[in-house]
């Protein structure tokens, strides 16, 4: 109905626009009992009063899906970004370590190489050995990258959720959501287990793990 | 001749990390970016004998569950020793990499050296 969409874009002013025709309605109405010459006037005021019921009920729809909308976004708001937000900022921080550990290294790194020239082949089997364990950090330390890739990516997917929410909700004037359904479905997308640790508010064990053998 | 072993993974810089370890260790490697891709490189390549794999859980095309299933269908590969290597710590997909044929399971982020043991141990001769 373009009437109704046209409120619906515009709802905010209608809402004056309706309360302000309404008000006129009803004042025509009160006063025309003390005119009864002023017939065709009294058909416009009726007409008006009319066009403002309409447009006060319309208003009112408006506004009520404005609640709902409001209402869910103040849940989502309320529950789920502070989760995504608890993701996000992990695996920036992820990030940070990893790279302090990495430059870390290769700060270690120069100053083996420095010791292996200065002393050539004195020290070589600490050098050696100290090469062999800045190699194997920075191995580990390197992988951050897939890691982080990993926490964002149901975050990715949530937010993508979120939007296509939105639109239907606009679309079909409801909102078929349940927050408590959403973060379940959100922690089954998880592969880590400080992701997991994350969305449940625990302090995650970040230490490499071993190898499980089959047999 | 050196052994040579197969990484698949859709992450570049995991598929370079195991190289270089894998390659430091004396192992000729293979990189594939998903299941699909490793299947596909292992029917192509006919001159080698893949000693090990070494496969990712969460790829897109075919995941490594997926993989696993197929390569055991294959004449060729099927006694292919392969060792999962993912950031995934579910214990229901660990059983589910069990069951399709897996040897072993590395959680990321591994330890190069745990996971040269483990390849010592695993890979055909």
């Amino acid at each position: 109905m373009p009437l109704q969409s046209f409120y619906e874009k515009h709802s905010v002013n209608t809402r004056v626009i309706c309360a302000l025709i309404g008000t006129i309605g009803f004042l025509g109405c009160a006063i025309a009992p003390y005119f009864p010459e002023l017939s065709w006037q009294i058909a416009i005021i009726t007409g008006l009063l009319l066009i403002g019921l309409s447009s006060i009920s319309l208003s009112w729809i408006a506004g009520r899906k404005d609640k709902v909308l409001d209402t869910a976004l103040v849940d989502i708001n309320n529950r789920l970004f502070p989760i995504w937000s608890k993701q996000i900022c992990e695996a920036r921080d992820l990030g940070n370590q990893s790279i302090e550990g990495i430059i870390s290294s290769f700060s270690r790194l120069q100053t083996c190489i420095g010791v292996l020239l200065a002393h050539s082949i004195n020290h070589k089997d600490t050098v050696e050995h100290d090469l062999k364990d800045l190699t194997e950090q920075l191995l580990v330390d390197l992988q951050f990258q897939d890691r982080i890739s990993q926490m964002l990516k149901p975050i990715e997917e949530d937010m993508k959720h979120l939007s296509e929410t939105i639109q239907q909700g606009l679309q079909r004037n409801e909102f078929n959501y349940d927050v408590q359904e959403w973060l379940q479905s959100l922690r089954t997308r998880y592969v880590m287990e400080e992701q997991r640790a994350h969305h449940d508010g625990k302090k995650p064990n970040r230490s490499t793990l071993g190898v499980d053998f089959f047999e | 001749m050196s052994k040579t072993i197969m990484i698949i993974d859709d992450a570049p810089s995991v598929r370079q990390v195991v190289s270089l370890a894998l390659q430091s260790a004396g192992y000729d490697v293979i990189e594939a970016c998903d299941g699909a891709d490793a299947l596909s490189k292992l029917i192509s390549i006919k001159d080698r004998k893949f000693n090990l794999i070494i496969c990712d859980l969460n790829m897109p095309n075919l995941d490594g569950i997926g993989f696993l299933k197929a390569l055991k269908e294959t004449a060729k590969h099927k006694f292919t020793p392969v060792i999962m290597l993912t950031t995934e710590s579910d214990e229901e997909k660990k059983r589910q990499a069990r069951e399709a044929g897996a040897r072993a399971w590395i959680t990321k982020p591994f330890q190069p050296s745990k996971m040269l043991e483990a390849v010592a141990k695993i890979c055909l001769p």
